[in-house]
């Protein structure tokens, strides 16, 4: 990633008595919509409230849009939007007056507010509930004025926190479509919540939270490489009639699938689980670039019998995430410094 | 238009509002106007002075507090807080929003109040009531802004208006026998005489501008926008100047008094009202450990910023309060006021006041340490005292004890205190959310 929109740095937060993150860095890139998820008290609101600037951290920096958000944090605000969990409405106003006040308020120019109340509001399916008070709204309409409100200035970040919750499956499939839009006109959303079959539909990356540190944070194949433009990468089962362990040695070695396009990677192939007979890989590449692992593979003496894909949902990657991390032995687990 | 004024306009206007106002101003007047069979101008103008203090000082001043503490209620204060509006801006729209329906039943108010009453007094004096009457209002506004952002920092809950109202008053009424003055009496302030009418709505001004930028400085520090913490000790610097202006002596003894004196109240009343959250200070803390000086400053709270400043104030009081002639201010000698000795149990307090906050049950930090000041400040030295001896009196109150003594017993309840806090720091030092 060379390039981010949303850079954190060393960021560690104390809540009186414990530490709800813990040497925080991450990168994000333009674009992306990345699913936020964690066991409760993992720090997933900690670290949005820290990156809107709405709380302050022990240590570390927040930037976004190249400005530091604590030392800039109006300025970060006009290129942000930011749904808390417990969001409020201003229900004696009306949606125009609401999405109004959210647009004047964002600095959006006089002679453009207008236009951005009407468009906002079409975008959310509100355009006929212009007059309506907020208070008379159901809670899926609540929800998509708050959201509204968020984007008005079409910012470059939009932070949502829990956005589906309490949400009935109609309104989430219209969220769902709302966050796509969005992303196809290059907002980067950093989105957490706990229905990760919901996020699995337009997340792109994924960054696990867990006891206040980055458990994973990674790209979820295809979604992100449509959204970076990368080539996808194949999730395979590659399955010997011998052990797995010497192939995946081996294949960690092979010069000949290097990549040049993601040096980030370094490698087209990412081994990702090795259980006996069975390695799980992730290879990013088309159809040839699958081909030619096959063929390295027998003309290197492996005896490979089957090669198929493997769909792994966001639930799947996230609980093995954390499965892995409770594995490790309690010594791995970095202690807590004051 | 400023978006948060526009907001409260939307919110506190409306043709019925607007409309129902002046009939029912209009009602009264004439109530007032009918009940008497002389001297109706009079009547008219007292019921007019009454309304707008009904709706400029009540009415809109609660207004103007509860236009901080419905954010809380209505969960929208994120939302304002990640907007990209200005300190100032959101300050402003919200104290002239807010209270724009009180202002506009006032202005109705004066409209028929003023011209009545200058039937009967000097055009001047009118004109002087009335400025005075609107500076009242804006500082009774800002300064309830200034006190909710104070309250909304500390978690502030809607339920502690009345509280926030008794402040208020409390001001109000320390402030009664400057606005209480007869007629022909001029004020003696340093040593100058000054009119008591221009002296009034100087005084009125100098308080609405403190408030303002009280109010200001407190939104931005809600609002994130992190400001050097020159505020406070500049607020207790002018209440130093202003105060002992009306002392009877002036020298180093009298600004070092007073200053030590409006220093505390500040630094109590900081201490009392801000969050004192561990983490808060690890934040300082770790700045200043990474040489981050400006940081630092930056996230200070504001109570250390007046505990310094009475430093100066205190050692000027105590080399010169010997020297000076104090018979004109007996209560120094009645209440043995020795300032560097004060000074130390200011800072005893404020390690006490940290030691209850930062427990990991802190809830009821702020009653644990009124608790504890009640019994060394008040229930030890009257038990003690019943013993009728002296040496053990100065022990448990150090100003009490004499001159030197008491300095070496405020030092050791210093350490004490700044001992229980340090052991408090380390066994709460932050662990995993596990």
């Amino acid at each position: 990633m060379s390039t981010a929109i949303i850079e954190v740095l060393d960021l560690t937060f104390d809540y009186p008595g414990f530490r709800a993150l813990e040497h925080i860095s991450l990168r994000i890139a333009p674009g992306t919509v990345t699913a936020l998820v964690g066991p409760n008290g993992a720090g997933k609101t900690t670290l949005l409230r820290c990156i809107a600037a709405l709380d302050t951290p022990l240590s570390g920096t927040v930037r976004v849009a190249g400005y530091d958000v604590h030392e800039s944090p109006r300025e970060v605000h006009q290129r942000m939007g930011y749904l808390s969990d417990s969001f409020g409405l201003y229900s004696d106003l009306t949606v125009a007056q609401g999405l109004e006040y959210a647009a004047r308020s964002q600095g959006l120019a006089a002679d453009e507010v207008a236009q951005a109340v009407r468009l906002t509001a079409q975008r959310m399916g509100l355009g006929d509930k212009l007059q309506k008070l907020a208070q008379t709204l159901s809670r899926g309409q609540r929800q998509r004025l708050a959201i509204g409100q968020a984007i008005i200035h079409s910012p470059q970040v939009l932070l949502l926190d829990e956005p589906a919750s309490g949400l009935d499956p109609e309104a989430r499939g219209a969220l769902a479509s709302v966050f796509k839009a969005l992303q196809s006109q290059g907002m980067t959303l950093l989105v957490s919540s706990h229905i990760l079959a919901e996020l699995d539909e337009y997340s792109t990356h994924m960054l696990a939270l867990n006891h206040g540190r980055v458990l994973e944070h990674r790209s979820l194949g295809g979604a992100a490489a449509e959204a970076t433009g990368t080539l996808p990468e194949r999730m395979l089962r590659l399955e010997f009639t011998h052990e797995a362990e010497p192939v995946a040695a081996w294949l960690t070695q092979q010069s000949s699938l290097k990549t040049e396009a993601n040096e980030d990677r370094q490698k087209k192939v990412r081994i990702m689980r090795i259980d006996r007979h069975t390695l799980d890989i992730g290879l990013q590449g088309d159809a040839h670039a699958q081909a030619e692992l096959v063929s390295a593979c027998v003309a290197a003496g492996h005896r490979l019998s089957v090669i198929a894909p493997v769909t792994e949902n966001l639930q799947q990657s996230y609980l093995k995430s954390l499965e892995a991390e409770r594995a490790l032995p309690r010594s791995n687990h970095r202690k807590t410094q004051q | 238009m400023n978006p948060e004024f526009r907001r409260q306009l939307w919110l506190g206007f409306s043709v019925t509002r607007l409309a129902v106002l002046p009939l029912l101003l209009l009602a009264c007047f004439t109530a007032a106007a009918l009940s008497v069979t002389h001297d109706v101008p009079n009547i008219v103008a007292i019921t007019g002075a009454a309304m707008f203090a009904v709706l400029v000082w009540g009415m809109g001043t609660l207004a103007a507090g509860s236009s901080v503490m419905d954010e809380i209620t209505e969960r929208t204060w994120d939302q304002q807080r990640m907007s990209a509006m200005q300190p100032w801006a959101m300050t402003w729209g919200k104290l002239g929003g807010a209270t724009a329906y009180g202002w506009y039943g006032g202005a109705l108010c004066l409209l028929v109040a003023v011209p009545a009453a200058m039937l009967k007094e000097e055009i001047e004096n009118v004109f002087q009531l009335t400025a005075s009457a609107i500076l009242l209002g804006v500082f009774l506004q800002s300064f309830l802004i200034a006190v909710n952002l104070q309250l909304v920092k500390n978690g502030g809950l809607s339920t502690r208006r009345g509280g926030v109202w008794m402040l208020a008053l409390v001001v109000l009424w320390g402030a009664r026998p400057l606005f209480g003055m007869t007629r022909d009496v001029n004020v003696m302030w340093w040593g100058q005489p000054f009119d008591k009418f221009n002296f009034c709505m100087v005084s009125l001004a100098l308080c609405a501008a403190c408030a303002l930028v009280a109010a200001w400085r407190s939104m931005a520090e809600v609002l994130a926008v992190r400001q050097l913490p020159w505020g406070w000790p500049a607020l207790a610097l002018v209440l130093t100047v202003y105060l002992s202006g009306f002392a009877p002596a002036h020298h180093a003894a009298t600004l070092g008094v007073v200053g030590v004196c409006v220093c505390a109240a500040l630094t109590y009343f900081a201490l009392l009202t801000e969050p004192q959250l561990r983490p808060m200070w690890q934040r300082v803390a770790s700045r200043l450990a990474t040489e981050q000086w400006r940081a630092a400053w930056l996230q200070l709270p504001r109570w250390p910023t007046t505990l310094l400043l009475a430093v100066p104030f205190a050692l000027a009081a105590s080399f010169s309060l010997g020297m000076a002639d104090v018979k004109h201010w007996p209560a120094i000698q009645m209440i043995k006021l020795y300032p560097a000795t004060f000074l130390l149990l200011m800072v005893r307090d404020c390690a006490l006041a940290l030691f209850f906050a930062f427990a990991v049950n802190n809830q009821r930090a702020l009653t644990a340490f009124l608790l504890s000041m009640f019994v060394l400040y008040a229930v030890l030295p009257w038990l003690v005292d019943t013993t009728n001896n002296g040496v053990l009196l100065g022990l448990v109150q150090p100003l009490a004890a004499q001159s030197s003594l008491s300095l070496v017993v405020a030092v050791i309840h210093a350490a004490l205190a700044l001992g229980l806090l340090g052991w408090r720091w380390r066994a709460t030092a932050p662990t995993h959310a596990h």
